[in-house]
């Protein structure tokens, strides 16, 4: 079964390798392991987020692809659909099975059939497009629907001590 | 070790669809795509058809039905006993795959000498053949006349060879195509091909008069008259049955057919579609309720089968559940297939590998559940509690027995030493926890302490 999931890893990483979406490099920490990937991401552009690259890992599962992997932004940031602790919270990332909020549409959410490319891409749009609707950080929530003047200066503060200014 | 050395394997054969990206035919990459398997992006391998329409790896679709009866591609309802085999595309892709390597050699490198003009194609195989000039065979049997020529020795010899060199290969392909699919267009494609060998700037002797030239004139000038000569000399038509001119023109002609043999056998898929045939002998497996089947009842089933009835309850009903998928995959939807002895060992090395996966050393059914159990929530609905509980029974009650000790010690402890209270209970507290630890392999508990970990995260967060 794992040998399953590393051969498919495998592909995916070749075929990051060969091209991958503007805005996004992703490949595994070690050879070693192939389980456990970094991403960076760069915000998306007419975003609180544009100018800010952020680094996330991703965890896979041993069942790989039969269960989606986990996505974790490290640091974590502040947006609507990501938990404080970094855990992103998009529909794809959760297996049809695995509904704990019970509003995700089945045909949103993971199957064997989506990939690591395509989660990023969800990843990029997350951060364009909030969702508040299932909201992960209800703090993120409330500043984005009621300030978003004071979320967006956030977001861009935090932006600014990432990259060390 | 070991496993490493399967991964490294592992880099070198993986094949991307993006490979015909830089060739001529870019195109290409779309059936390359489509030949694959949605689960496991390789290659079908014995493909099934679901009533949706899709087509998934036999192995791949029935290890996800396993968890998820929908089709992971459109989410419709499905079954396992709705999947109906492929024969044809499974023998399309088998084909492909061994027609792949060499397609996508011949493609990259035409790429690059495309502005070459064509020309007369008995003369490049020569002079492809003069490029490489450390052949130990150096006749050349050649004909001009519908430019159906060929070099059949240097094919033949080296078509097995483990090493080959790209001009082999591609020469090879050029061949093999040639035997498939005898249509002009795809052999004068693949003899433009060829031209490539020409840009090597060297010496060559002219393998007709024995003279050396630059290759380049020996192949625009020199070349064509001595041809022309000698193909006036021996007319031959080869192409219309080259095995059986071969022996006659070449001195190791013996050996010839038995290396030629295997792999024309093999690449007759065609014939293996017509004569495919469901296997109407072998019943399924059927799938077993399990909540309601006894331990006994369980190894009577699996000693039916021939199978170990060794392991927890868990362990054996993983183990049924997987055979069943093998069986299945094997006498329902494979073209060929193979016989019980070879499901068994299938079924051993995933059952080795199941519970080495990446944990270096040994681990036992923990481990293993929490692999065959990717919900590590406890909040989930397919949390398997009762699983879990049982797996964890020992563990369980080792604590409780601690809990239980180190109580009546603290409670002595605070009749005796008030003061020392809390230095007392924290070592009984880590005792117990180390005690815990010796009972269970440490990598196996890292996974349970990930586990608690994750479940409490989870749970803080909603």
């Amino acid at each position: 079964m794992s040998k399953t999931a590393q051969k498919r890893l495998y592909k995916e990483l070749t075929q990051l390798m060969k091209d991958s979406p503007a805005g996004i490099v992703a490949g595994p920490v070690s050879e070693d392991n192939l389980f456990l990937w970094d991403c960076l991401i760069s915000g998306p552009p007419d975003s609180p987020y544009e100018g800010g690259i952020f680094n996330a890992r991703l965890e896979f599962p041993r069942d790989y692809p039969l269960s989606p992997p986990k996505l974790l932004f490290t640091p974590s940031l502040l947006h609507p659909n990501i938990y404080p602790n970094g855990e992103v919270c998009i529909s794809i990332l959760h297996s049809p099975g695995d509904d704990p909020n019970m509003y995700e549409l089945a045909e949103e959410r993971w199957s064997p059939v989506q990939s690591v490319e395509k989660i990023l891409l969800s990843v990029m749009s997350m951060l364009s497009e909030p969702n508040i609707e299932s909201g992960a950080n209800i703090d993120a929530c409330i500043l984005w629907r009621d300030n978003r003047a004071e979320f967006d200066k956030q977001v861009k503060a935090s932006i600014l001590k990432s990259l060390g200014f | 070790m070991s496993r490493k050395a399967t991964v490294d394997e592992q880099i070198g054969s993986v094949t991307d669809p993006r490979d015909y990206r830089k060739t001529v035919i870019p195109e290409l990459q779309d059936i390359d795509t489509l030949l694959r398997c949605n689960i496991c992006k390789g290659f079908l391998k014995t493909p099934v058809l679901t009533p949706c329409g899709h087509t998934f790896c036999s192995l791949c679709i029935r290890e996800y039905l396993n968890r998820e009866q929908k089709c992971p591609l459109c989410l419709a309802e499905l079954r396992e006993s709705m999947l109906k085999s492929e024969f044809l595309v499974n023998e399309i892709a088998a084909s492909y795959t061994k027609l792949r390597p060499k397609l996508l050699e011949f493609l990259n490198v035409e790429k690059g000498h495309q502005t070459q003009p064509v020309e007369d194609s008995s003369c490049m195989e020569i002079e492809h053949h003069l490029a490489s000039s450390d052949r130990s065979i150096s006749r050349i049997n050649e004909e001009n006349g519908d430019g159906d020529d060929d070099d059949i020795q240097i094919i033949e010899t080296r078509e097995n060879r483990p090493s080959k060199r790209p001009a082999d290969a591609i020469f090879a392909s050029a061949k093999k195509s040639r035997k498939e699919s005898p249509q002009s267009g795809i052999t004068s494609l693949f003899n433009r091909a060829k031209s490539p060998a020409l840009h090597q700037p060297k010496l060559a002797d002219c393998p007709i008069c024995g003279k050396s030239f630059p290759v380049e004139v020996l192949q625009r000038t020199h070349l064509d008259e001595c041809l022309s000569k000698e193909a006036l000399d021996k007319p031959e038509d080869i192409s219309s049955s080259p095995v059986t001119v071969k022996p006659a023109l070449n001195p190791v002609s013996k050996e010839l057919p038995t290396i030629e043999q295997p792999d024309f056998v093999s690449t007759t898929h065609y014939n293996r579609y017509l004569e495919s045939t469901s296997n109407g002998s072998v019943t399924r497996l059927a799938k077993i309720n399990f909540s309601s089947t006894s331990l006994q009842q369980l190894k009577q089933k699996l000693s039916s089968l021939k199978l170990p009835t060794a392991g927890s309850r868990q362990q054996m009903i993983n183990r049924y559940n997987h055979y069943e998928m093998l069986w299945n995959s094997n006498y329902i939807d494979s073209i060929d297939p193979v016989d019980e002895s070879e499901l068994r060992r299938r079924l051993a090395s995933w059952e080795s590998n199941h519970n080495a996966s990446d944990i270096p050393s040994k681990s036992g059914f923990i481990s293993k559940f929490l692999i065959k159990n990717p919900m590590k929530d406890f909040k989930t609905d397919r949390f398997d509690r009762k699983g879990w509980a049982q797996a964890h029974q020992r563990a369980f009650r080792r604590l409780i027995r601690e809990a239980k000790t180190s109580l009546k010690k603290s409670k002595k402890a605070t009749s005796e030493h008030a003061g020392s209270l809390e230095q007392e209970d924290s070592t009984h507290l880590n005792q117990s926890v180390s005690s815990d630890l010796s009972a269970v392999p440490s990598n196996q508990l890292v996974a349970r302490k990930d586990n608690i970990t994750t479940c409490s995260q989870g749970s803080s967060e909603t």
